[in-house]
């Protein structure tokens, strides 16, 4: 393409942009209403995985050693259990650790605990461990609880797998909405600017009786409907934001611990770049329809 | 050159416009094309500019079969001629400068040249002191000569008018046709489908009459010969 006709095409964009003002802020608001409607979607499932993923991070089988253990008897039931498979941590926690650990806990009144101190710990040594594949931590678990010394084995695995696979499920539901509302999103789009494209009929018609390619018409709709998309995921982007940063102070004023939204530094860029190559995106194919039809002189 | 070979045309819903015609125009003829009403005059404009194609015979414009072209080679054909119609057909959102100087855009041509060429057309049909104004601020003969200037703008081997005066005043389209005449002169072809027999019987040129679709004259030097 030359240069000159690049200035061209991007002149004509502009002017049309402004000279059909309402209809490109018509166009501008089907961009921004898709756009917000997805980012609802996207900023979903990001959080979801966000959450679930914090939630398997945590996630940890307790053991508590058997009291007739020693010292040396205890050392190595940890080093047995770090060559089990699927094991890829073993935390140890003495019974005198756990006290200092409930004593902190219970802060100024921690003197309660005093009766209960070195022989008198109610407490046992324990082993805490982290699974590699969480899927397959009930494996793990009945492979420990054979284990000699092993007192009690507490794992919440079977919740937490439940917890994935249902949020695996909305991830995928999400992904399969936000590719049909991506659709739906063009054709109200390309309707939208088929209605420009028609107020300018006329004027294709003449192009083309003087000799413009297709494609001459159809890049200055192009970068209209780009410019009209890029337009709508700014102003989407911005909301969007907004909105974000308010769910996230209104859950924390709330103080709901388990809920852990991704950060809004982290998540804008990500919410304004997808915004972005998608209003480009949805703009230039809307554009494309609708000036198909009216190519054909 | 242009040749209309055995060419007919019949519409989808079973009209017969053209039937087996056949002509030749050399370069740098002046041709009327006339005909009374519905006898296939518009067809015959139609597909010259390939806004219809023959269903039958060729249509041979500068040695290209035009009925063999592909879509994407019609551009091409066109830029090779000019157009006029009797409305005009102008942007009105661009001025009159913008109208003639974006049938060189669409040719990809350097601003420069652009800058050359656009008022030494819109001076040649005498509209240099109204390039920024819009087509709605100008009369029919105005408008009609600023879709002049942007046939001609490219230097096209062929101008093709179809009733180029059918909305101007007999005065007006006099000088549209005297401004045709002049382009005839330096070597352009011209093509004129009319209905004005004052202008046709003045210019004596060559006239092809078309009735029923078929030609039923091809006079050098010929008259309207229909009463108005």
């Amino acid at each position: 393409m030359k240069i000159n006709s690049i200035k061209y095409f991007s002149k004509e964009a502009f002017k049309n942009v402004f000279s059909n003002g309402w209809m490109s802020l018509a166009s501008i608001f089907t961009v921004v209403a898709s756009l917000m409607m997805f980012g609802i979607f996207m900023v979903m499932v990001l959080n979801i995985n966000h959450m679930m993923t914090k939630i398997e991070a945590d996630y940890e089988i307790t053991l508590t050693v058997d009291e007739a253990y020693d010292a040396e008897q205890t050392e190595q039931l940890g080093k047995v259990l770090a060559t089990i498979p699927n094991v890829s941590e073993v935390i140890f926690e003495s019974k005198a650790e756990r006290m200092e650990l409930l004593r902190d806990q219970f802060g100024d009144n921690a003197s309660l605990l005093d009766t209960y101190q070195n022989e008198k710990n109610p407490l046992r040594d324990w082993y805490k461990i982290r699974c590699i594949d969480l899927s397959k931590s009930s494996e793990t678990v009945s492979e420990v609880k054979q284990l000699g010394g092993v007192a009690k084995v507490i794992s919440n695995g079977e919740t937490i797998r439940k917890l994935t696979a249902a949020s695996g499920y909305i991830s995928r539901m999400s992904v399969w909405i936000m590719l049909a509302l991506t659709i739906i999103s063009i054709f109200i789009i390309s309707n939208t600017i088929k209605l420009t494209v028609f107020s300018r009929s006329r004027e294709i018609n003449i192009m083309k009786f003087v000799g413009a390619t297709d494609w001459f018409i159809r890049w200055p709709f192009i970068i209209e409907g780009m410019l009209i998309g890029v337009i709508g995921a700014v102003v989407s982007g911005v909301i969007m934001s907004f909105a974000y940063e308010g769910l996230i102070n209104m859950f924390a004023s709330l103080q709901i611990g388990f809920v852990d939204f991704i950060d809004l530094k982290d998540i804008v860029l990500v919410i304004n770049l997808v915004f972005f190559f998608m209003g480009i995106g949805l703009g230039a194919a809307g554009s494309l329809i609708s000036v198909r039809k009216h190519l054909k002189v | 050159m242009i040749i209309f070979s055995n060419v007919s045309k019949t519409y989808e819903n079973g009209t017969k416009a053209l039937d087996n015609i056949s002509f030749y125009i050399d370069r740098g003829e002046f041709v009327f094309i006339v005909g009374p009403s519905g006898a296939g005059k518009s067809t015959l404009i139609k597909l010259l500019m390939h806004e219809e194609t023959a269903t039958s015979g060729d249509v041979i414009i500068n040695n290209v079969k035009v009925n063999g072209l592909n879509q994407k080679q019609i551009p091409y054909l066109r830029r090779n001629m000019g157009v006029v119609f009797q409305d005009f057909r102008l942007l009105p959102k661009k001025t009159v400068y913008e109208n003639v100087s974006f049938a060189m855009e669409i040719v990809g041509a350097s601003r420069r040249e652009i800058r050359r060429q656009v008022p030494s057309v819109l001076s040649m049909v005498g509209l240099s002191h109204k390039a920024k104004m819009y087509p709605s601020q100008l009369s029919g003969g105005e408008q009609q000569r600023v879709a002049l200037a942007r046939a001609l703008v490219n230097n096209p081997a062929f101008l093709i008018a179809d009733e180029p005066t059918g909305n101007l005043n007999p005065k007006t389209a006099m000088e549209i046709v005297s401004l045709l005449n002049e382009v005839n002169k330096r070597g352009t072809t011209v093509v004129m489908a009319t209905h004005a027999k004052d202008i046709v019987d003045q210019m004596k040129k060559r006239v092809i009459a078309i009735e029923d679709g078929v030609i039923a004259r091809d006079e050098a030097r010929g008259v309207y010969g229909y009463e108005n």
